[in-house]
């Protein structure tokens, strides 16, 4: 006998005792295995419809977010919240009438008139 | 109407998929054992490989499903493998060493072997020390003899399984038919 039918024969005898012990589980692993597989295949039987899944993950995601707006966000500041660099805000009202700029853009020349009249 | 084809075809797809799973639940639970010692690893390691398979990939031809479920298998050994490395360096670290019960489901349906015939009795004897001899084997050497003598793949098959090249495969299963012969074929029958 060759080396390589050597090897052979020892392979077939390998593969057949491995066969043979898969075979020859107890019977609380093969109800294992079972409850295993049933629990697999009838999800593919009666899969959970998708569309559902979603509908409930908004309602939940939307949920969490007016729970976290509603329990974190202190009371006294909700609809005041301050927006940074615009704590001047009438500011921008006064500078958006163009008419007004000439105005005050000639300030600084009034108020050097003023104080002209005062020194007279 | 659509509603109700559809239903026949996932009715059609569940039998066959049950089919499958009958044919190599066993084997599949015998290679998640031998990898980790344990009858319940094993059975999550089989279990989770089973729901994955329905889950996703249940559509896929049906002669496709061998080598996925392989595929998904392997890996799920593999995963389980790096974990319990990780688990076995953390209990060196604390000191206490984890000793896990390696209880064989097979010593149960052997009990009764006192009073069996001598040839099965050697025959048994000789399938114990070949299952220790493929547990004392590395893990990649294991799996790669496993998926060659028990499940039947060729070469480029196994490479898939275990997510390695064919030249790897051929390393491992010689290495592994090495160290196996020097073990056992003398005291085989």
């Amino acid at each position: 006998m060759t080396d390589d039918e050597k090897e052979r024969a020892f392979l077939d005898h390998a593969g057949s005792l491995l066969r043979e012990s898969a075979g020859r589980l107890d019977e609380s692993t093969l109800a294992d295995l079972r409850a295993a597989r049933t629990h697999a295949v009838t999800g593919v039987v009666s899969p959970v419809r998708r569309g559902w899944v979603w509908v409930g993950t908004a309602v939940a995601v939307t949920a969490a977010i007016v729970m976290i707006f509603s329990v974190w966000l202190p009371s006294g500041s909700r609809g005041t919240v301050p927006v940074p660099g615009l704590e001047n805000i009438e500011d921008v009202d006064l500078l958006s009438g163009a008419e007004e700029i000439q105005f005050y853009q000639d300030l600084e020349f009034y108020r050097w008139l003023d104080n002209e009249k005062d020194a007279g | 109407m659509i509603n109700t084809t559809r239903r026949m075809a996932a009715l059609d797809t569940g039998q066959s998929l049950n089919r499958f799973l009958v044919d190599v639940e066993r084997r599949a639970f015998r290679m998640a054992y031998l990898a980790t010692g344990n009858r319940e690893d094993a059975l999550d390691i089989v279990q989770d490989a089973m729901f994955k398979l329905a889950q996703n990939y249940a559509t896929r031809p049906s002669d496709e499903w061998p080598l996925l479920f392989q595929c998904i298998l392997q890996s799920r050994i593999r995963d389980w493998y790096r974990r319990s490395k990780v688990r076995t360096y953390w209990n060196i670290l604390v000191g206490g060493l984890a000793t896990e019960e390696r209880d064989n489901p097979l010593s149960q349906a052997t009990a009764a072997e006192a009073h069996e015939p001598p040839a099965q009795v050697q025959r048994d004897s000789a399938m114990k020390r070949l299952e220790q001899g493929v547990q004392d084997l590395p893990l990649r050497q294991q799996q790669a003899f496993l998926l060659r003598v028990l499940e039947g793949l060729d070469v480029a098959q196994t490479a898939r399984a275990m997510g390695c090249s064919q030249g790897s495969v051929k390393t491992h299963f010689s290495r592994a038919v090495h160290a196996l012969r020097g073990m056992l074929e003398d005291h085989w029958p």
